[in-house]
Order: C-alpha cells, then structure tokens, then sequence
C-alpha cells in the first residue's frame, strides 16, 4: 500500500505565523525551505508536528520544563479572535486527496496540555482515522510525527536507561510481546493464594513447640493416611507429655487432648462463664388484646351492675313455665304481689338475661387473652434472665470461688481497653435487661389485679399503656445483646490466647478441632500445594517467555542495527569511527539498551574497540547517529513523508554534501517525501540545483514583521530572498557584517530595477525580455529609465537614489553604513516593491 | 533501514513479532501453550483463556486422593 504524501500546507497564527494564510506547494519528492535565524523553520516543523498529533515533542521531552510552553503555540501578536490552525492536503493511499485541519482550541497553560480541533475534509476526525482513512499510523511516543528538530536529535543519549529502553521498545515494535508478557506476569495476581481456616489451623500446631518435628510431617504428607497417622502422633506426644496415656485411635486421642485442654484453661480463667445463652422465644405480643378489652368494657356498660346482682332471679323466674309463657298479668312468685309480673316485664327480663350472656362471653374472652398475654410476659422475662452472660447467673463468692474476677482478667488482658469496652457493654447489657424486667413486671402485676376482679377492674388504659412500651425494651435489648456479643468476641481473641499462652495449650484447639476431621485440612493442603505448583510452572513459563523475547529483540535490533549503518554510511563514509550495533547490555538486560560504535586508528577500521557512543563520540557524530536512527526509525515504519529541521549541524560542512546528494537519494529511492528546513543559503541552492530533475520546490521564510509573522516566498521571488539575506546583517554592531548588508541591500535595489525594467517592457509588448538581459550591468546603467517609471508617489525616485546613496560608499569611504541607514534602506526598498512589483 | 531493504520488506512477508516468539519457545510448554491461548481470541478475554491452560497444565499434573478417614459420629 503506498503512504500518504503531502501536497500542500497552510499555517495562519502558529507560533510566528500571522494572520494571513501562508501557503507550501510541496513537491511529492523533495521540498527545501531556507530561513535564517528566527524566520519561522522551527515553528513550521512543530506545526507539522501539531497537526499530526496535537502536541510539539519539545515540550514532552523537556518535561521539568512544561509549564515554560504556556501559551506558546499561538502569535502572541495576532488579535485574539484570529484563528490558528495548520493544514494539510494529503495524497491517500487511496488516491484521494483529503483535507486534514487541526485548529488551535485552547494553548498550553501551566502545566496543562492544549486542546485542538482536528478535522478531515471539515468532518471531526480521529488520530484512528488518521490511520485508517489517510494511511498514517503515528508512531511511538515521545517521537509520533516524522519531524526531526536538532532537539530531538539528542533525546536518545540523554534520556534515563528505562526511557531509552522503552523508546526502541517502540522503534522495534515490540510492545505485542511486551503486553503478552505482562498478561502472563498478571496472571500471578490474578491466582490468589487459597485462604482456608484448616490452613491456619497447621500454621498454629505448627507453633507448638513440643511439635516442631512431627508437625514437619504433618505439612509434608504425601497422603491422606500419612496426614492421619501424623496427625495422631502429634496428638500422643502432647497426651504423653501431660502425663496423660494416650489412648489408640486418633479419634479417642483428640478428645482427650480436648479434655485436657478444658482444664487447663479453667484453672487459667473460667472463659466458659461468658457464655451466653441465645435470646429465642420472643415473637411479640398479641395485637388483639386491645381490641378484647374494648369489646368487654362495651358489654359491661349494657348490663348495669344491679341487672347483674338480679340476674339470677331472673333466670329463676323465666325457668317458671308460667311466668314464661303468660301473656297476661300474673302474680309474682315471689312476693306473691297480685298482677306484678305484666308480660311487658317478663319481656324485660328476657332482655336482661340475654344481655349478661353477652358480658358473659366477653368476661371470659378478656380473661383467656389476660392469661396467655401473662404467659408470653413471663417466657419473655425468663428468657431474658437465660440470655445474660453466665456469670452474671453466678453469686459473687461463686465467681470468685472459680477466679473469675476483674484483677485476674486485667492481668491476663494487659490491653485496658478491651477490658473497658466489655465492662461497658456489659453494663448497657444489665441496664436494658433490667429496664425490660420492670415492664414486663409491671404489666404482669396489672395482669394479675385484673384477673383478680375482672368484673370491677378499670385499668385497661394502664395495661394498654405498659405493653406498648414493651417492644421498644426489647429492641433495646437485643441491640445490647449484639453490642456485649461483639465486645466479647473482641476481649476474647486475646483473652483466649493469653489463656493458652499462660496454660502453655497454645495450639491445642486447633490440633483437637483438625484430628477430629482431617478431610478439609487435607483438601486445604492439596489446593495449597496445586497452587503453589500454578505459581511455580507459572514463573518458570514467564522466564521462558523473557529469554524468548530477549532472542526476538536482539534478531530485530539486528535488523535496525543493519539499517542504521546504512544511514551512518551515507552521512560519514570512510571514517575511522563508526557506529557497530544497537543492543542489549546483555542477555538478560530489559532495561538497558546500548549504541555501541568502534573505534579503530586505521582507515580500514581495522582492531576496531567497541565502546558506548555517548561515552566516546564528539557531539557532530552522536548528531549524526541520531540522523541516522531517526532515519532508520522513519523507514522502518512506513511513513510516508519526513521533515528535517537542519538536519546537519552548521559546523558539519564536511559531511552536507553528505546529506544533499547520498541520503536524500537513499530516502527518495525508499519512496520517502522529503521535506528540508535548512538556515544554510548554499545547502538551500545545492539541493534545489542536485534534485531539480526530480521536480524539487523551494521556498524561503522572511519574517520582517512579527506582526505579519512568517511569509513565504517561492523559488522564484528573487528579490525577496535577497532583501531577507540582507536582513541579519543590517542590524549588526559588527562593521564587516554591515558592509555584507550592504552589499546585499545594493544587489537588492540592482534586482529591483531589473525587474521594473523587464516588467515596462513585457507590458509593451516585448515578450523576451528577461533579467539576464542586464547582466553586468549597475544601478548607475539604468537608474534614470527606473526613476522615470516610479511614477505611483513623488517621493518613490528620492527614496530609491537615497537607498542606493546609503549602501554604496564613496571611493576611499571605509566606514560601513550604520544600522538606522541600512534599516532605512531596506525599509524603502521594500516599500517600492510592494508598490510596482508585489 | 536502507532503501533497498525498505523496499524489499514491504513485499516481503516478515513473520510477526508473536510468530518470531513462538519459534523461541519449547513445544508444547507451558510458555507456548499460553501464548496460543493469548492469540486465540479477543484480548477482553485472553486472561480467561490462559486461565483455562494453567487449569488443565496442573490438573495433568497432580494426583488425587480421597481424603483421611472422616470422623465416626
């Protein structure tokens, strides 16, 4: 597939780019920028770099630094509202050309990034479309763009090992087998040991002094049976040294250990006293007692109470046939008053007994919940007694009679704390008992007067009243139950264990608990043993792994070492000193990477010693080993298109033509467009005369304002290049450079009227004329023909004889014009070319 | 790399880095074994997939045995 190429660029308000669009009609094969010092080549290259990736290189390698790029991409010169922004018309691999615009959105602040808009075709684009659709895929941090600055030249020898190393990581794309290693590497992490209880069960017996040898074996079983018999070894020798005969089957050996065990720690403190019975039993009261009682009370205001000291007469009465069935006046059978009972009266007792039947019910209904409601009260209230702490059951001299006291457990616990939260707790415990004990007494005692006299008791309100407060009591409770519960367990872990450490029966429950069944201790053992097994067959797989990928580094190193001597050979043919390999320090080495170049005392780099190049080689040759790997580097990747920002340094004169002819054929011939900045004015004109053939374009950078910033200037605007030729040379305090200015500023104002010249002509008609009409020629030749046509302003003639007047001296006049001269000079200069020839 | 070589490698089929590793690593090993499983699907569940190899590498290694006598009740 081939890479993209770029056809044309644009810049507006990059760092000393102004406002006005400057546009580069590059060549697909070679493009030569000339610039002097502080024209725009730097911010042309970092503008490359930015539209690519959205950052300059410069500031992630000067990484203490990067707060200093604060607001550094923008013109500081340009209005605010101006838009900045590169773009690029690019060649795809698909033959389409595209339109990729990356637009500044917000500059470097501190130590913060820039945000950018990157477009293709005017559509939001990715760097992932960058790959896909324009056929580039960046590379590797911190170098992503194929832009070489001088400043990148050097980061390969000044970097930290591990950067070095992660760099040609990068260069040799490796980072597949990188990530596949540290996937393995986390599989490690990923493989947590088993945690089993069994497991910290052995590591306790293992900690039983009179068991360091058998508790060896006791790791070390290779089976099931073995782990057994051990297991009941152990057992007899601490059965053996308490004097006690151990008895044959391990089974009966763990219980007498356990046994032993329960004594010694009850002669030690009596823990078993904190035990605690569950709190059960308790599923609330009954919600319908309310609505019993009230059912009740309502039956009991029908029947007035003298109704109920009757009803008995009346029973007797109705149970008289005639009273019942008379349906006229009858006399009462009792005092035998004549006509006393009417039938409306018998009907009245018939009301009244049907009504105290009613109560009847209701009476013993309220009797029934009373009692069972007494029976829950009284479950709850023993309950609770059962549900505190043992020896909280015990009578004081019985405690002390089994040492269970406060000076004793502060002796045994040293940390005072632990003692006070389970004195605390043990108090709220007591307090929320005794509080529940009261309610459910009181109620009780209500309980017990109502059943009493049911018929004259009026205290349901009170009752009612009580056993609401009930539940809340015991919610209060059981909150305290958990919080003892929890201060225990706390005393207890070290209670326990000073018990044991002061019985000397440290170990001894965990023996017992893991004789008594060994199956899970085994299980426990066997996933440990797998485990560490993964873990080992695991470690030795990743050192497989590491040696491998050592041997794949050091075949592709090989390669890149191949290529980067090609590039040295091109830059420094010949010489004594050359560059011998890239490679690791040493087999095993990941983090260290050396450029190791010979050194030989013979042309023919005979009895070459090999040594590190940052050690040996002077400054022009690492810059040149660093050409040659960024070259090395930009090939291998497949990149399209590379820019050099002066790429040889001013003091390689030797080895420019180097560069010109031999490297860039080399780089034409791999398909690589190339794309020179250069500050050299004759590298600028070799290139463009040795690759002329190949269509080369060349352009210069004039920067005169800071306000209109960089401008380019095509091959072909020779006045421009002159005039900024002259440009560093005018401001000089040295007098030989402004005599060059001066020179320079004549040779300007000649070009000038030459063109002003061909130009009148050409617009009358003669088509041939041409500069080389006037060669030889000087100003004093045509100066009254050029002065006739400046004919835009009055002051045009003065303002060029006056130019022309102050850059040429008088016959025996040595001094050199002064800067304000020349500057007046170039100015007008200029002036009248932007007025006749621009 | 020089101009040649580039042209030369881009025809060329160069075997992958991971083809490369492969070629270093012992038959049928754990290492080799663990790098199929990493190339054998999405990266999201490559850790599964070597987990699996780990898995049958010990189970192929370890022996078993039912257990010590469990306790009479």
């Amino acid at each position: 597939m081939p890479a993209p190429r770029l056809q044309k660029l644009d810049l507006q308000g990059f760092r000393s780019f102004g406002t006005g669009r400057q546009t580069f009609n590059l060549s697909p094969t070679v493009t030569v920028v000339w610039g002097g010092n502080s024209q725009g080549k730097t911010s042309l290259a970092e503008g490359l770099e930015f539209l690519f990736t959205g950052q300059v290189a410069r500031r992630e390698l000067l990484a203490s630094a990067k707060d200093e790029f604060a607001e550094s991409l923008r013109n500081v010169h340009i209005p605010a509202a101006a838009t900045v922004f590169v773009e690029a018309h690019i060649v795809c691999p698909d033959g389409a050309t595209r339109r990729l615009r990356r637009t500044l959105v917000d500059d470097f602040k501190g130590s913060s990034a820039c945000t950018s808009r990157l477009e293709l075709d005017g559509a939001p684009c990715t760097e992932e479309d960058l790959a896909t659709q324009v056929g580039l895929k960046l590379m590797a941090p911190p170098l992503r763009a194929p832009v070489l600055a001088q400043h990148t030249l050097a980061y390969i020898f000044s970097v930290a090992p591990g950067d070095r190393a992660t760099y040609f990581r990068a260069v040799l794309d490796t980072q597949d087998l990188q990530d596949f290693r540290n996937a393995v590497a986390a599989l490690e992490t990923a493989l947590p040991p088993p945690v089993f209880p069994e497991l910290a069960k052995l590591a306790a017996i293992e900690a039983i002094p009179e068991l360091a040898a058998i508790a060896k074996k006791v790791r070390a079983a290779k089976t099931s049976a073995e782990l057994d018999k051990h297991l009941s070894d152990a057992l007899e020798v601490l059965l053996v040294a308490a004097d006690i005969p151990a008895k044959p089957s391990r089974a009966e050996r763990s219980e007498q250990l356990n046994a032993a065990l329960e004594q010694r720690r009850s002669q030690t403190f009596p823990t078993g006293l904190f035990a605690r019975r569950p709190f059960t039993g308790w599923s609330g009261l009954d919600t319908s007692l309310a609505d019993t009682l009230k059912v009740f009370e309502r039956e009991r205001q029908h029947v007035e109470a003298e109704t109920r000291r009757l009803i008995t007469l009346f029973k007797a009465a109705l149970a008289i046939e005639a009273v019942d069935g008379a349906h006229a006046p009858i006399d009462c059978p009792l005092c035998a008053t004549a006509a006393a009972l009417t039938p409306a009266r018998i009907s009245q007792f018939r009301e009244q007994v049907a009504a105290n039947k009613a109560y009847q019910e209701a009476e013993k209904a309220t009797a029934e919940a009373l009692r069972e409601l007494d029976g829950t009260l009284l479950t709850l209230a023993q309950a609770t007694i059962q549900a505190l702490p043992r020896f909280a059951r015990e009578t004081a001299i019985a405690r002390r009679e089994q040492a269970f006291t406060m000076a004793r457990l502060r002796r045994l616990v040293p940390d005072t704390s632990l003692v006070a939260a389970w004195s605390a707790a043990y108090r709220r415990l007591r307090r929320a008992a005794g509080s529940l004990q009261a309610s459910v007494g009181a109620a009780r005692g209500q309980i017990t007067a109502a059943l009493g006299d049911l018929t004259h008791w009026q205290d349901t309100a009170a009752l009612l009243a009580i056993l609401d407060t009930v539940p809340a009591e015991v919610a209060a409770w059981e909150v305290a139950q958990l919080a003892y519960a929890e201060s225990v367990r706390q005393l207890s872990e070290t209670l326990q264990a000073a018990v044991d450490q002061s019985a000397n029966t440290a170990g001894w429950l965990d023996l017992v608990n893991v004789a008594r069944d060994p199956t899970p201790l085994w299980q426990a053992m066997e996933r440990q043993r797998g485990h560490a097994a993964t873990i080992k067959a695991l470690q030795g797989a990743l050192k497989e792994i590491d040696t491998a990928i050592g041997k794949v580094t050091d075949e592709k190193f090989g390669t890149l070492s191949e290529d980067v001597r090609s590039w040295w050979e091109r830059l420094r043919p010949d010489e004594p000193s050359f560059f011998d390999a890239v490679k690791r320090r040493s087999a095993k080495a990941r983090r260290n990477i050396d450029l190791k170049v010979g050194l030989s005392a013979h042309s023919d780099r005979s009895d070459a010693q090999l040594r590190d190049a940052v050690a040996v080689f002077s400054q022009s040759q690492l810059h040149c080993l660093g050409l040659a790997l960024f070259l090395a580097r930009t090939v291998a990747e497949g990149m399209g298109f590379v820019v050099l920002d002066d790429p040889v340094l001013t003091s390689d004169d030797d080895f420019r033509p180097n560069f010109e002819f031999s490297v860039l054929e080399a780089l034409l011939d791999a398909g690589v467009q190339v794309i020179v900045l250069t500050q050299d004015y004759a590298s600028w004109k070799n290139i463009g005369h040795r690759w002329d053939y190949r269509g080369v374009s060349q352009f210069q950078l004039v920067r005169d304002d800071p306000v209109i910033g960089t401008e380019v200037r095509s091959q072909k605007d020779q006045l421009s290049s002159i005039l900024a030729k002259a440009q560093p040379f005018i401001k000089s305090h040295d007098a030989e450079q402004r005599k060059q200015g001066a020179i320079e500023l004549r040779q300007a104002i000649e070009r000038f009227c030459k063109e002003m010249l061909v130009r009148e002509r050409h617009a009358n008609g003669d088509m041939q004329a041409a500069i080389a009409d006037y060669d030889g020629k000087n100003f004093g030749d045509f100066k009254t023909k050029v002065l006739a046509l400046l004919t835009n302003d009055p002051s045009h003639s003065g303002k060029l004889t006056t130019a022309h007047n102050n850059v040429t001296p008088g016959p025996h006049d040595d001094r050199p014009p002064s800067s304000a001269q020349l500057k007046v000079a170039a100015g007008d200069i200029k002036a009248l070319k932007k007025a006749y020839l621009d | 790399m020089s101009a040649s070589a580039a042209e030369a490698s881009n025809d060329a089929a160069k075997p992958t880095d991971t083809e490369r590793l492969q070629t270093h690593l012992a038959a049928g090993g754990l290492a080799s074994q663990l790098l199929g499983a990493w190339l054998a699907g999405p990266g999201s569940q490559a850790q599964r997939r070597m987990l699996t190899v780990l898995d049958a590498h010990n189970s192929s290694l370890q022996a078993t045995d039912a257990g010590p006598t469990p306790p009479k009740t």
